[in-house]
């Protein structure tokens, strides 16, 4: 019998763009909400915004161009490359092919797209363990990095006080570990849940035309065209009541383990409002249950790899530590995954 | 309705509407109210207190508390025992 391959996650880095909105700001311009109202109902203070030509392959980039500054690895080792993004630069090619060469990236390594949101860091973590783990690569990059601000409609505050741009760099690696660091994980998908949150017009299914593009004031005085994003907020909150709790049941089925058996759960980073119910329905303790978005707002793909990394350097997690991610919104698709803390 | 739960979950909805649970029961209207914010609000409160899910225009066809009310009760009457 060969070597056991098991996948460990070796290092996380981040990259926020330098542009900010912050709750001033957004009061400014929205004037019947008070900066102190819009952080109660969101736990957002600011939110970092990707500027007029920068892009998530952007973003992305510099994330992991930090990585590679840290000396975890050099550009040349990485012999797999899952670009995890809703924002690409075009239709085709591939953005993670751009960024093969923008990286330094060998010409033998694999790169992909995948196109997932919310739940999008613990889907690249699966596809990057089993392509770990089957002996098909020995060290993939996962880069996950969204700039939905740009299909924002200025006058929408229900997603302008939500959402904010970033990336993460994530290193999965094979390890001479014994005993699993990355997994089980509990995936799902209800496609009915598609038009929930959406940006309608834009792709091939409906392209863009002079009458997509005009705005119209919606409900609670927000104004946006069919080529914005519009995200009904109330209903994605009952997806999100009604799945998660059951996800999470199944994980910890999977995992042999009761909750005590978890040190840590990092969901992702939606709204305060959001993750405090969650917390409260699986009656989580405080210092156990990750909320981490004052400063970034919801990120999308970015929101668990930034918040892990946080946590990690913060202390709150150390090498070990058994931890619970959990991502969960646009699609609908969801995915759970245990990690033991390896970098 | 229990009537600890009732008082409880109205000094809370009150709460969402910002005013004192006085003059949410004196029948203060709910139609003009119902923003995401308030929507969302209304329905954690819900699944927090009686474990219900209400879809969002069961709520927004409120108009005042006693159609809340009578929502919840309706669908804990619903419920088959021991769930």
């Amino acid at each position: 019998m060969g070597e056991r391959l098991t996948a460990a996650i070796a290092a996380i880095a981040t990259h926020l763009p330098v542009g900010e909105l912050t709750n001033e700001d957004l009061a400014r311009e929205l004037s019947d909400w008070t900066p102190e109202k819009i952080f109660d109902k969101t736990g957002i203070r600011s939110r970092r915004v990707s500027a007029e030509g920068e892009c998530a392959s952007d973003l992305g980039v510099a994330a992991a161009q930090r990585l590679f500054e840290s000396g975890v690895c050099a550009p040349s080792a990485v012999d797999f490359l899952i670009f995890c993004t809703q924002t690409p630069d075009y239709f085709l090619p591939a953005t993670a092919c751009t960024m093969q060469t923008r990286l330094g990236l060998r010409t033998s390594c694999g790169a992909v797209d995948i196109n997932q949101g919310c739940s999008g860091f613990v889907y690249g973590l699966a596809l990057a363990k089993s392509l770990v783990e089957a002996g098909t690569a020995s060290c993939v990059l996962l880069v996950t990095a969204d700039t939905y601000t740009k299909f924002l409609h200025p006058r929408d505050r229900s997603v302008r006080a939500i959402f904010g741009d970033g990336a993460a760099a994530t290193l999965v690696v094979r390890s001479h570990a014994n005993e699993e660091l990355i997994g089980p994980f509990v995936l799902g998908t209800d496609g009915r849940g598609a038009c929930q949150l959406i940006v309608p017009v834009g792709g091939l299914r409906r392209q863009p035309s002079p009458e997509t593009a005009v705005a119209r004031e919606a409900e609670g005085g927000n104004w946006r065209s069919e080529q914005n994003l519009f995200m009904n907020g109330p209903e994605i909150f009952n997806f999100t009541l009604s799945t998660v709790p059951l996800a999470v049941e199944q994980l910890l089925s999977k995992s042999n383990g009761g909750p005590h058996g978890v040190d840590y759960f990092v969901f992702h980073q939606a709204n305060r409002f959001m993750l405090e119910r969650l917390r409260n329905k699986l009656k989580i303790a405080p210092e156990k249950f990750c909320i981490d978005l004052e400063d970034c707002g919801n990120t999308v793909s970015s929101t668990i790899p930034l918040a892990l990394e946080r946590a990690r350097r913060g202390g709150r997690i150390t090498s070990g530590h058994r931890v619970m991610l959990v991502g969960f919104g646009v699609g609908y698709s969801w995915a759970a995954g245990m990690i033991r803390v390896s970098f | 309705m229990d009537a600890d739960i009732s008082t409880s979950f109205l000094a809370k909805l009150a709460d969402v509407f910002e005013v004192d649970a006085t003059t949410l029961q004196s029948g203060l209207s709910l139609a003009e109210r119902w923003d995401s914010v308030a929507v969302l609000a209304t329905m954690a409160l819900i699944d927090e207190q009686f474990a219900l899910t209400v879809a969002p225009d069961e709520l927004t066809r409120c108009t005042s508390v006693t159609e809340v009310l009578a929502l919840v009760d309706q669908r804990v009457g619903l419920r088959s025992p021991g769930r």
